[in-house]
């Protein structure tokens, strides 16, 4: 951490060292000599206050056309009461529809949370490795892209029980299931006990998705046994499955 | 400006002066394509909504710089560059040899695109973190860039000494490369060809 201090001051002109002394760390060590680079363009942008306008121009464009398409802006008066109608008629159809949800669905609502992370990464300039990289996506919510850095990881490394437990998660966030499964199974294989939990939770929770509710049984049952760490959510779960 | 059809000519005038009827007029006629071509193509809106920004802003410095020779329209040329720029990001993440399409012969003869295209996708990410910069980092930044001195700093920051605002200025440059560092695209982008750069801004 001294060496980046020394370098944005040799850069922004507060360096103690000499010039040379400076520029001979930054030649040697390939780190500092990305961390010059960007503080160089970091003055660079900073100074650059028409492009500065640009991006910050068309960040609010991309934000309206990404939540409001241009339909929404450009309706006529005269299509109020079309669209208001439909709204009332959508709004009708999603109550029927939530309604006459099929059972296991609300169930699967009640009990699936996205297993949370926090990425801990070291203070100061982090080197990122590929999973760090592959949980960053997962943490914003990026699962696509998360799920192809997973599967990276283990087109090498078949059985990088991370890589397994999160890509299954993921697989749920984008609603595909059996792939998820798949996953959470190899994962209990593994009998990596910190992770085979959480993987026969998520595993129990895809059969109640796709209706193999006789599967869920048997795993919900043997967690409501154990010692685990969804033992009650298990026993509560287990009842519901019963009495629907 | 009418609302009509603009001609190539009034598009890149109106890009340059960053003239935000034009800018809306090219989101309306071309983002809807670049997202239907990214979407069909293993992307998402997210993908779509960054490539479209990296290129405005790759088009804007272009204009700017007299490097933009159209030889076909602009519709088509931001097309091409999207699907390249897509090309890219597709063979990175999955390593994977996709044929160049007849669009992207259009841009041959550009041969620094891809760098500029890196570089673009480079300012709308330092961009974006400058603008996530605590507010006390935000207004030390900008009185730097109005040409304010240490002492005139320490001065409207209320701080005691002018050493003090050294080490706030130090910490808050540490802690913005720090993040942008962290953020796992950069990462890949920085991972590519390393630039000289002589000339140096100051904040």
């Amino acid at each position: 951490m001294e060496n980046v201090k020394k370098i944005i001051q040799y850069q922004d002109g507060d360096a103690s060292e000499t010039d040379a002394q400076i520029e001979l760390k930054i030649s040697e060590n390939k780190r500092l000599k990305k961390i010059f680079e960007l503080n160089n363009e970091i003055n660079r942008i900073s100074n650059d206050k028409g492009l500065l306008n640009f991006i910050e121009k068309t960040s609010s464009l991309r934000n309206e056309y990404s939540e409001n398409p241009k339909i929404a802006k450009t309706i006529h008066l005269k299509n109020w009461f079309l669209a208001a109608s439909i709204f009332i008629i959508s709004g009708l159809l999603v109550f029927y529809f939530v309604n006459k949800r099929n059972p296991n669905d609300r169930i699967f609502g009640q009990f699936y949370s996205k297993y949370e992370i926090s990425i801990a990464t070291r203070s100061g300039i982090a080197d990122i490795n590929e999973l760090t990289a592959a949980i960053q996506y997962y943490d914003q919510c990026q699962y696509k892209e998360a799920i192809i850095r997973f599967n990276k990881i283990l087109s090498t490394d078949k059985n990088n029980i991370s890589a397994l437990f999160f890509s299954a998660v993921s697989y749920m966030e984008i609603k595909d299931y059996q792939k998820a499964a798949v996953n959470f199974k190899c994962v209990i294989n593994l009998k990596d006990t910190a992770f085979a939990e959480h993987a026969s939770w998520y595993l129990a929770l895809c059969y109640i998705k796709t209706n193999n509710i006789q599967m869920a049984r048997n795993i919900i049952s043997q967690i409501a046994e154990s010692d685990s760490y969804y033992r009650a959510k298990a026993c509560e779960l287990s009842k519901k499955l019963n009495n629907p | 400006m009418g609302k009509g059809k603009l001609t190539d000519e009034e598009i890149v005038n109106g890009i340059l002066s960053q003239n935000t009827e034009v800018l809306k007029f090219v989101y309306e006629n071309n983002f809807k394509s670049v997202k239907k071509h990214i979407e069909d193509n293993n992307g998402s809106e997210s993908d779509a909504q960054d490539i479209f920004q990296d290129i405005l802003i790759l088009l804007f410095n272009k204009i700017r710089n007299n490097e933009l020779t159209l030889t076909c329209s602009f519709n088509t040329y931001l097309m091409a560059i999207a699907k390249t720029q897509w090309l890219n990001i597709l063979r990175k993440r999955k390593k994977i040899h996709i044929p160049i399409s007849e669009q992207e012969h259009l841009l041959e003869c550009d041969e620094d695109l891809n760098e500029k295209l890196i570089q673009a996708e480079k300012e709308r990410l330092i961009t974006q973190y400058l603008g996530e910069l605590p507010k006390e980092c935000k207004k030390i930044m900008d009185l730097i860039l109005n040409g304010s001195n240490l002492i005139e700093i320490t001065d409207q920051m209320g701080y005691n000494s002018v050493q003090h605002t050294k080490n706030k200025k130090l910490k808050c440059k540490k802690n913005l490369i720090s993040k942008i560092m962290s953020n796992p695209r950069f990462k890949e982008l920085a991972d590519g060809k390393c630039k000289e750069n002589n000339s140096i801004p100051r904040w």
